[in-house]
């Protein structure tokens, strides 16, 4: 059974590796700004990011849907991971985890906060 | 017109499925997918509970019956796990429906019992606004109060029941905790008032929209106070009625409903995300109010094991390791209990020729009624096999990371990352595969795969490749390590699989032509499985074969069986004689012309049709042509025999044995699996069109490899 996947594996991975030099020359057209947030689409977040959504792009066909799982403005988001292939990727909404195509992420626009960015000042005393 | 609801009282008693004389309440089960609401229907009803389908849709509909502490019994229908009331899927579709008292065939619910995951919760409130929207009395059930805790999220139950203004109450069913006190909210639901009206307020315009909406549908309908609101939410936020809704309102409130919308549209609101967000903002304050949860969100045991299994080079590892364990589950471990299955069957038919006298009757039993149910009991073990071995991938969250990684390769050819194991399972038996499909949500994505299922190469085709190979394949070394059987036999599996790929991306650029399926998929935290739920389900899907699959099998065997044994010739006629003159021979030899092409004399014609039933047919039916043996002995001891008559058969040539070889690869030579097929599609359409497709594709390319292999001259010997 794994011979049926060896025909598609080495494909994919070589293809991987192609996007993956594009990606990164993508990645360097965001601009942080003076706050060093970065707007960019969730779909070119890399594990570890995170932010918060910005907005959905107004007439793509998935923009109830996402609404519905939790992706409305403000939403913090946080990308657990890339599957191994480099699609689909795994995300933290409100609590859960989600994947989804990369193809489907390009619709949600983010708000990137820098890697030491706090997300809830001062909510740390009612815990536990 | 009418067709919403009327008061509670003057509920029509229709199809709650028990005829007494009261009709017992209907309670309808709500939750999210993952949110543990099929261990609380298993719990609440036991063995009491019935499946099938809506009528007209492949959505499932499961039914139980309750008994409640006080004596009395209540009806359960457990719909389909859902993230919302929005009607997008089919699945949604029918859950508003049944919600909302649309359906003809089941009453509206006199209740709610939703059940919510505490650990969670945030994301569960969302369709927990929907669901009090509904204004039917409700009690939630919150589930998973253990994991919520072990990560430091603390709920505050009765904080909660105060805001909801609903009961709430705590179970864990693994513990056998809080059960009682459900049975007993439940028992209160009677007489428990509905949930209070919404506490999502919506931008001033909209609200007004909503008002005057709601307020038409009452005069206009009759449609309850407590429901008119979630009917004018939905009708506002539904960018175009279905058909059905159309003729639901009357031509006023359509007129009203379009100008609304315009309305709407030049105030420059988008009153779709007005409502999400308005009932997230909702979920968002109830959590932040009941919920305590620590600061910095620990590192979960899912975490810890995802970032094994999920690792780039070890989460394929463990992935091909589980696929692996599956494969030899049904292919490998269901062989000794079919094995047994075989030999009980053949011990009673040879029980019963011994002390039977010879005849129409006995050969009725022996090889029309009992061949037929040992056909269908054969897949018992398969079947089981695989749902034990889905059901613990399900229940524990393994699924959704096996769809995660799969998901990129399966997109190639426009299929969906759960498309994966139904795809692989077919490889023991395309009947466990196509019932494996249900896990698919999006419906053409699973159409899809039910269609190319069969092309993967089952375990009934090897009978067939063993005869043809070991006839007509020289026993030849190549490169070394490699014999030319083996490399034959390999040759047959990839034709299979290219086969299946290749369809399956036709069928998506097409005939099942749509934007790809979209994956939006939950990974669910890792929990341990629970015994009750993967046996129910290893039952369930059993006990579903069996009553609409084996129906059909048992007497497509039988009717085939009259074929293949009438009419009868005079007694003594060898057995060859014999199938030559029956229907089915006749048959075999009518379709000469039709398969001449491709190679084939009317024996092999004869075997084909009679093969219909089963693949592995084909090598008894060789075997009675050639007069080996009879239609009563093993493959095994025919094929001992039959590979030298058929080598020694100056029409047979090795062209001629891959041409039959290929033949088989392609061909919808299977009536279990159409049987099945209708079961999953609820219908003759695609079950027809598999017949159709995959018969034309086994005729063309065979005719080419005849042709081509005739031209080459390598129809030699």
């Amino acid at each position: 059974m794994s011979n049926s996947d060896n025909t598609s594996f080495l494909p994919a991975f070589c293809k991987r590796w192609q996007a993956g030099k594009a990606r990164a020359e993508a990645l360097a057209q965001y601009v942080a700004d003076e706050t060093g947030h970065t707007e960019m689409p969730l779909s070119d977040m890399q594990p570890g990011d995170f932010g918060h959504v910005l907005s959905l792009c107004s007439s793509c066909e998935q923009r109830e849907h996402l609404l519905e799982l939790g992706f409305t403005p403000g939403t913090e988001i946080t990308v657990v991971r890339l599957a191994p292939l480099g699609d689909p990727m795994t995300v933290r909404i409100r609590g859960y985890q989600l994947s989804l195509r990369r193809r489907e992420a390009e619709a949600v626009t983010m708000r990137r906060c820098p890697p030491d960015f706090d997300l809830n000042p001062g909510l740390d005393m009612d815990g536990i | 017109m009418s067709a919403s609801s009327a008061p509670s009282s003057s509920r029509p008693a229709a199809a709650s499925g028990d005829g007494g004389a009261t009709r017992l309440p209907l309670y309808a089960l709500v939750g999210n997918p993952n949110c543990g609401k099929t261990t609380v229907f298993n719990a609440l009803t036991g063995l009491r509970q019935k499946v099938g389908n809506y009528p007209g849709v492949t959505v499932e509909k499961k039914e139980g019956r309750l008994r409640l502490p006080g004596g009395g019994a209540a009806s359960l229908i457990d719909l389909p796990g859902l993230y919302s009331l929005t009607p997008r899927s089919p699945d949604e579709v029918i859950a508003r429906d049944v919600l909302l008292g649309h359906r003809l065939d089941i009453a509206q619910p006199d209740g709610i019992i939703h059940v919510v995951d505490a650990a969670n919760l945030e994301r569960n409130l969302y369709l927990t606004s929907q669901v009090l929207d509904l204004g039917l009395p409700t009690v939630i059930v919150l589930t998973m109060t253990d994991v919520a805790e072990k990560t430091g999220h603390m709920v505050d139950i009765p904080a909660l029941e105060k805001l909801l203004g609903v009961p709430i109450r705590p179970v864990l069913v693994s513990k056998n905790m809080g059960m009682e006190d459900l049975k007993a909210a439940i028992e209160q639901l009677t007489t428990t008032p509905p949930p209070p009206h919404r506490d999502w307020p919506l931008p001033t315009d909209a609200e007004i929209e909503v008002r005057e909406l709601s307020e038409m549908l009452q005069a206009e309908h009759g449609t309850r106070p407590e429901q008119s609101g979630t009917e004018a939410v939905g009708l506002l936020m539904a960018e175009s009625l279905r058909p059905e809704e159309e003729g639901r309102w009357s031509p006023a409130v359509l007129a009203h409903l379009a100008a609304d919308k315009a309305a709407l549209a030049t105030l420059g609101i988008d009153f779709s995300a007005a409502v999400v967000e308005a009932r997230y903002a909702w979920a968002g304050r109830v959590g932040r109010q009941i919920v305590r949860k620590p600061r910095k969100a620990a590192e979960t045991l899912t975490d810890r094991i995802d970032r094994v299994v999920m690792h780039h080079f070890w989460g394929y590892i463990i992935f091909f390791g589980v696929m692996a364990f599956v494969f030899q589950t049904i292919f490998t471990w269901a062989q000794i209990p079919m094995n047994w299955i075989g030999s009980g069957v053949s011990a009673l038919q040879h029980l019963i020729t011994t002390h039977m006298p010879p005849g129409d009757l006995q050969d009725l039993l022996v090889n029309g009624i009992i061949a037929g149910v040992g056909t269908t009991i054969t897949f018992l073990p398969q079947i089981l096999l695989l749902f034990f071995a889905i059901s613990l991938l399900e229940d524990t969250g393994y699924m959704a990371r096996a769809a995660f990684l799969m998901d990129k390769v399966m997109s190639k050819v426009g299929l969906h990352g759960k498309s994966f194991i139904p795809l692989l399972s077919s490889f023991a038996c395309a009947i466990p595969g196509i019932m494996a499909t249900r896990t698919i949500d999006d419906r053409k994505s699973r159409l899809v795969t039910i269609l190319v299922a069969p092309l993967m190469s089952c375990s009934a085709r090897i009978p067939v490749y063993t005869l043809m190979i070991a006839a007509f394949i020289p026993n030849r070394h190549v490169l070394g390590i490699f014999t030319l059987p083996g490399l034959t036999m390999m040759a047959m599996y990839f034709l299979g699989m290219a086969a299946a790929f290749g369809m399956a991306w036709l069928f998506k650029k097409t005939l099942l032509r749509g934007a790809p399926p979209v994956f939006f998929l939950e990974m669910p935290p890792y929990h341990a499985p629970s015994a009750r739920t993967v046996l129910m389900t290893m039952l369930e899907r059993a006990g579903l074969f069996l009553r609409r699959a084996g129906t059909v099998i048992l007497s497509v065997s039988i009717v085939l069986w009259f074929l293949s044994s009438y009419p009868k010739q005079p007694a003594g006629t060898p057995p060859a004689a014999q199938l030559a003159h029956s229907y089915a021979g006749r048959a075999g030899q009518a379709i000469e012309p039709v398969i001449a092409p491709l190679g084939f004399d009317w024996r092999i014609g004869v075997s084909l049709v009679s093969s219909f039933v089963a693949r592995e047919v084909f090598v008894s039916s060789m075997g009675t042509i050639y007069s080996v043996g009879d239609k009563n002995s093993s493959t095994e001891e025919v094929t001992k025999t039959l590979k030298d008559k058929l080598h020694a058969d100056p029409f047979f040539s090795p062209l001629l044995a891959i041409c039959v070889m290929i033949y088989y690869v392609l061909a919808m030579q299977c009536l279990s699996t159409v049987a099945v097929v209708k079961r999953e599609t609820n219908g003759w359409t695609w079950p027809l069109f598999m017949i159709g497709y995959m018969t034309a594709l086994a005729w063309i390319t065979t005719f080419l490899v005849y042709h081509i292999g005739m031209a080459m001259g390598w129809g030699g010997r």
